[in-house]
This record gives C-alpha cells, sequence and structure tokens, in this order.
C-alpha cells in the first residue's frame, strides 16, 4: 500500500495522458528492400479518465483499437508513449509489489467464457486460481469464494471440486468468469464483449449481473463493445472510437439522443429496430473503413464523412470540450 | 402454389454420446417471393432445417421422418443427382462464415466461374459477362473479379457469397446467419443489399437468425424455433409485437431495442433442454413461468390461430393477452 497517494475522491482511478500505442505490421518484399517499418497506429494520443464507481463504455467498430486500449489499462502491453496512472500511480513507476497489488485491484473479463477457463482445471480450481498467485491468506479463501459466487449469483451451483467447464452453458461460465474476475475484489475491471458470444436470453441475465455487481461494489468499470445497446445499458459514459483515435465522448444517453460526430449519427442510424415499422433511410456513410497502415490525413473518418471539406483534410481536428461533458472532434460541430 | 412446404420433419445426429434429436416435427411454408426469418438461440435447429432444406448435411445426419417439397416435388425422394440439378439453380445457400466459405487460394471469379460451368450451358464469353454483372449486382467492382479472397474486406467477402449464390439465377436463396459476423454498418448495408435484391429480382429467401431486429428489419413473416421444435410462425409484425408463445414473449423482451425506451431486460431463466433426451410435454415448459401440469405431460401441437394468420404450439395460447402482461413480473 505504500505506492497509494492520498488525493481527493474527485481524482480518477484510471487516467490515460496522450496514449499512444504503435504496433510493428509485417514487412513485405519490398518494404525490406526499401527499408521501410510498417506501423499501424491502434492508439493515437488518447486521453481518458474514468472516476471510482464510474462505467466507462468504449464503443467502436472491430479493428479500431478499442481492445487495444483496454489491454493497456491493465498493463497487459506497454504504450508507446505516453502515460497511464492508476489511482495516482504511473505504470511505469511501479515497483514489483506495486504492480502486484495493481493487478489485484484491476482485472479483465474476456470475450469468450469458452476460452477462459482452463478446461482441465475443476470449476473450484479455476476461481480459486487468482487467490494463489495473489498469495491471499487461505484462511479467507472460503469466505472470498462464496462472496464472489453470490456476487455472480451462482451460490446454486455446487460440487465446485467435481465440476469442470465443459459441464456448464455458456451464461453459466460467463458468470464463473465474473465470479473469478471479482474474488480479488477489485476496484476496476475491463469487460471486453462481455456477452457477444451468448444466446439472446442468457444476455440480458449476464448484463444483470454486471448491473448489479457494479453498483453494489462501487467499481470502475471499463466496458468495450461494438454494441450500442450494451453501452447503453451499462455505461454512465461513452467514448466513441474510429481508427484509434476518440472521435466523441459524452453521458451515454445524451450521446445516443443527439450524436454530434457524424460517424456516431451513422453508427446509430445502422442499428435496426424491433419494431417493424422503422427508419430504413440510407445510413450516412461512404465507402469502407481505410487501410490501418495509411489513414487518411486529417481527420481519419473524412473520406467517409458525407460532410468533409478541405479542412478536414488538412487539419486533425482535436477532441475539444463542447459543454456538458460531451467532447467531440469534428470541424463542422 | 406454395414455393416451399416442409411437413412434419425430423433429423438426428449420431454421435459417440448418443442420437440428438436436433429436429422433431418441423412444419413450414412459404409463398414465391417471401422473406422468411428463422429465429431461435444455438441449438434450436435453425441451421440444421436450413441444411436440410439445400441438402447439404453432414455425414452423421439423418433425416427420420417428413417431407421437403419443392414446388410440390418431394427434395427428399431425390437422388444426389437430381438434388444437385436444383440446388444452386433453384435455391441457393448463403453461408455464415464468408471468410471459410471461399477457397484462399483461388481467384474469386475462378470459384465463381467454376459454378457458372459446370452447371450451365454459357459459352465462356457470356460467362465472364455474367460474371461483371453479378458484382455490379452485389455492388463491387468488377475489377476486383481476379483478385483474391484474402484481398477483400469481411462485407465484401459476404457480398462474394451472395454473389456466388445467385450466380444460377435461383428463386430462393438460404442464408445462415448472413450478417452475424459482421461490423454494425456493414451488417446494415449487407441487409440492404438483400432488401434491393429481392425487389430487383423477385427473390425468395429464408434468414437464419437470432437477432430479432433483424428479422424485423428484412422479413415478411417470421418462424421461431426452440428445441428442435417450431414454437410460433406468422407475419413479423405480429409475432414480434404481440408474441403469442411464452418463449417469443421471452426473446423480444431479452432483445434490447436501441430505438426503444431503454426498459430492464428480462433473461429467460434456464437453459434448452439436452436434445439427446428431450422432456415429454412442452420443451419450454421446464422455463416457462407459465407452464402447467398439462403443459409438462402434453405436447402442443403447432395450431392456427382463428384468423389463420398465424400458428402457434401452446396450450394456453388463448391466453396469451394475459401472459404477455403477466411476463414481466413473472418468474419460473
Amino acid at each position: 500500500m505504500e505506492h497509494r497517494i492520498t488525493l481527493t475522491s474527485s481524482s480518477p482511478l484510471v487516467e490515460a495522458v496522450d496514449l499512444c500505442k504503435r504496433f510493428d505490421a509485417p514487412r513485405s518484399l519490398r518494404d525490406w528492400l526499401q527499408g521501410r517499418r510498417p506501423r499501424v497506429s491502434a492508439a493515437e494520443s488518447l486521453n481518458l479518465r474514468i472516476a471510482r464507481g464510474e462505467s466507462l463504455g468504449l464503443l467502436g467498430e472491430s479493428g479500431c483499437g478499442k481492445t487495444t486500449v483496454g489491454r493497456l489499462l491493465l498493463d497487459l502491453i506497454k504504450p508507446t508513449s505516453g502515460q497511464l496512472r492508476f489511482d495516482g500511480v504511473d505504470y511505469s513507476r511501479f515497483t514489483a509489489a506495486g504492480r502486484l497489488q495493481f493487478r489485484r485491484r484491476a482485472q479483465f473479463v474476456f470475450q469468450n467464457p469458452f476460452d477462459a477457463l482452463n478446461p482441465r482445471f475443476t470449476l473450484k480450481r479455476s476461481l480459486m486460481e487468482p487467490l494463489r498467485h495473489a498469495r491471499i491468506a487461505p484462511e479467507e479463501h472460503a469466505e472470498r469464494l462464496r462472496l464472489a459466487l453470490q456476487r455472480a449469483q451462482l451460490s446454486r451451483l455446487t460440487h465446485l471440486e467435481n465440476t469442470y467447464a465443459h459441464e456448464l452453458s455458456g451464461g453459466q461460465l460467463q458468470r464463473v468468469a465474473l465470479a473469478r474476475a471479482l474474488i480479488l475484489s477489485p476496484e476496476f475491471i475491463v469487460a471486453d464483449e462481455p456477452v457477444s458470444m451468448l444466446d439472446v436470453s442468457v444476455r440480458a441475465g449476464i448484463l444483470n449481473v454486471l448491473r448489479e455487481v457494479q453498483a453494489e461494489l462501487g467499481l470502475s468499470a471499463l466496458y468495450i463493445s461494438h454494441d450500442l445497446t450494451l453501452v447503453r445499458y451499462l455505461c454512465q459514459r461513452t467514448i466513441v472510437m474510429y481508427l484509434g483515435v476518440f472521435v466523441e465522448e459524452g453521458p451515454t444517453a445524451e450521446l445516443i439522443r443527439q450524436p454530434l460526430h457524424p460517424y456516431t449519427r451513422a453508427l446509430l442510424q445502422a442499428v435496426p429496430s424491433t419494431r417493424v415499422n422503422q427508419s430504413r433511410a440510407p445510413i450516412p456513410i461512404l465507402g469502407g473503413v481505410p487501410d490501418a497502415l495509411n489513414p487518411p490525413s486529417g481527420c481519419r473518418f473524412r473520406e467517409r464523412c458525407p460532410q468533409a471539406n478541405a479542412r478536414c483534410a488538412s487539419e486533425v481536428p482535436p477532441l475539444r470540450d463542447v459543454g456538458t461533458g460531451r467532447r467531440v472532434a469534428c470541424h463542422q460541430v | 402454389m406454395e414455393l416451399l412446404q416442409v411437413q412434419d420433419l425430423a433429423l438426428d445426429y449420431r454421435s459417440h454420446r448418443g442420437t440428438v434429436h436436433a429436429l422433431d416435427g418441423v412444419s413450414l411454408s412459404m409463398a414465391p417471393g417471401e422473406m422468411l426469418g428463422l429465429v431461435g438461440e444455438s441449438g434450436c435447429g435453425k441451421t440444421s432445417l436450413a441444411r436440410a432444406l439445400t441438402g447439404v448435411l453432414p455425414a452423421n445426419a439423418r433425416i427420420t421422418r417428413g417431407q421437403i417439397l419443392w414446388r410440390g416435388c418431394d427434395l427428399l425422394t431425390l437422388s444426389d443427382a437430381e438434388h444437385r440439378q436444383l440446388r444452386w439453380r433453384e435455391f441457393a445457400f448463403v453461408p455464415q462464415s464468408a471468410m471459410n466459405a471461399l477457397n484462399p487460394v483461388q481467384r474469386v471469379s475462378m470459384q465463381l466461374m467454376e459454378v457458372l460451368r459446370e452447371r450451365s450451358t454459357l459459352e465462356p464469353a457470356q460467362a465472364s459477362e455474367r460474371l461483371g454483372e453479378l458484382f455490379d449486382q452485389v455492388g463491387i467492382d468488377r475489377k476486383r473479379l481476379p483478385d483474391y479472397p484474402h484481398q477483400f474486406s469481411g462485407g465484401m467477402r459476404q457480398r462474394i457469397s451472395i454473389a456466388m449464390a445467385l450466380a444460377l439465377q435461383p428463386q430462393l436463396l438460404i442464408a445462415d446467419e448472413p450478417v452475424t459476423a459482421l461490423d454494425v454498418i456493414v451488417q446494415r448495408q449487407i441487409l440492404d443489399l438483400i432488401v434491393e435484391l429481392r425487389q430487383r429480382l423477385g427473390l425468395s429467401m429464408i434468414m437464419v437468425t437470432h437477432d430479432v431486429s433483424v428479422v424485423a428489419y428484412v422479413c415478411d413473416s417470421v418462424v421461431v424455433m426452440y428445441a428442435g421444435q417450431v414454437v410460433e410462425q406468422g407475419p413479423v409484425a405480429e409475432v414480434l409485437e404481440k408474441p403469442l408463445h411464452p418463449y417469443t414473449m421471452g426473446l423480444t423482451r431479452a432483445f434490447p431495442d436501441l430505438h426503444q425506451e431503454i426498459h430492464t431486460l428480462q433473461p429467460i431463466e434456464g437453459s434448452p433442454p439436452d436434445l439427446r433426451s428431450p422432456p415429454v410435454g412442452c420443451r419450454f415448459a421446464p422455463r416457462c413461468p407459465f407452464a402447467t401440469d398439462d403443459c409438462r405431460r402434453q405436447s402442443p401441437g403447432l395450431v392456427p390461430t382463428a384468423d389463420a394468420r398465424r400458428q402457434v404450439a401452446c396450450l394456453r395460447a388463448a391466453e396469451a393477452d394475459v401472459l404477455r402482461a403477466q411476463w414481466s413480473t413473472a418468474s419460473p
């Protein structure tokens, strides 16, 4: 605990400043000959803060870099540049003990519960594994297990010591994965598409568990998803990401009621309704996602934007404050 | 006449862990030009049904009873060769994962050409003109015909598998989750393409999906499946807005709608039965908040409603209005 810095309650639990992550792309023969090192910028000067008890949604399509952000925030990969702070402590200044502490306080919930649990472990062993790693006193184990199962609404599950992952349904497995994430009483969780592998009828159950757990424990959470309905259901605030940059941020309800960025608008309109009488108007977006190796100059969305003009090509639009907690990166707004 | 009629179809899969009764007494019919949605959760038999219709079942599958009538002719009595004559030409299959459906080491033009040349008498010049037309139809630049599958994005590859299915101008497309693996915007573009093709070519289509909003967006009628059986079918607007079967009620309550007011989502408790030994009586009864002792004993057949517009398999269908109102407070 010696690394914790006492801060006022308004300070964020998790903070990223000017965060950049670039990955080396595979080099072609021509790249070799010309001495080029193509790089994909998966995160480009990102700033983000997650307050204590806050749930933040990170919305975007595949390949936009949203999972990279989640992995950076959990210190699973190192940023190319920029700062990351957890409870005021810079990730790069973690001592060995501090890092172990961080690993207890921040947890990941994976997308695919079928892959997230070792098929050769009993459920009990899977659930207890984090306790062993975090060197929790054995006398606490039983109580922690009971609490975690209760929070994931798995109390009815018995015979953990001789049940294996393949015996459970997808919904139950995701609850086990959640219980495992909660067993160390974390303060921050990152959930990457937590329900996308599950059937519709059990999705609702997991979403409700996540909602309750978070409210009850006052967890900070980052929900990474392509699904606007999930983000609306779980997150107070949402960031929309496109090709490695944040294009819009705001309170979720506001952002969905009145999207400001043309990309957010297109995303919203693209989602069909469950009502037969619904808008079938063409969505206001052009072409397809550009090559991440050579993103367009200026605004990365400009080639697909129906409103783009010369300024959009020459000047990168900054993510700027437009009042009532909203930020948008567009010259036209 | 009906374009397609399925009567009392039953299908088993044999495995070393027992026989799975994947379909049990499935009946449905569709008119020419109809857009039919087939919804249900994983393991409910929707893909098995789609595959049985196209005659592309895995080796361990066996149809144990029933009929599949294509314009009155029973497909199950046809030889493989006869079936092959109809496949692609009369009805064609659009697979779920366009990523895996295309041969990665062969140019797209070659793969499309193979479908054309094997099954039609087109001259080479006519055939290559037809390839161009197909790409136009699905909205891809003709110049990209000689490219390899990996050079296309996921959405484009799905367009290519649609183009391939359209190659021999079939009447019916059977698409298995055609937009599931795609991003929101691409998904919408493919759905719009499907709607457009249907209008332009007068296609009929069976759309297999788990997504209620996809059905609402493109389909006229819907068949809801649960545990290998049809539980409800009828026009989309009526089924989704006034479901008669408790499973459909649950499905629509569990499915969030971005364009409606936010409400607390309600899961359907429990999980689907093991189809190696399905429960007697109604298969949904163990999860149904309204199940009675009768439901657990007696299997409800698919019965037409009074106005004959819909069919439902529920003993308590007459009370549907009341049950729907109770769904929010009920628990099994």
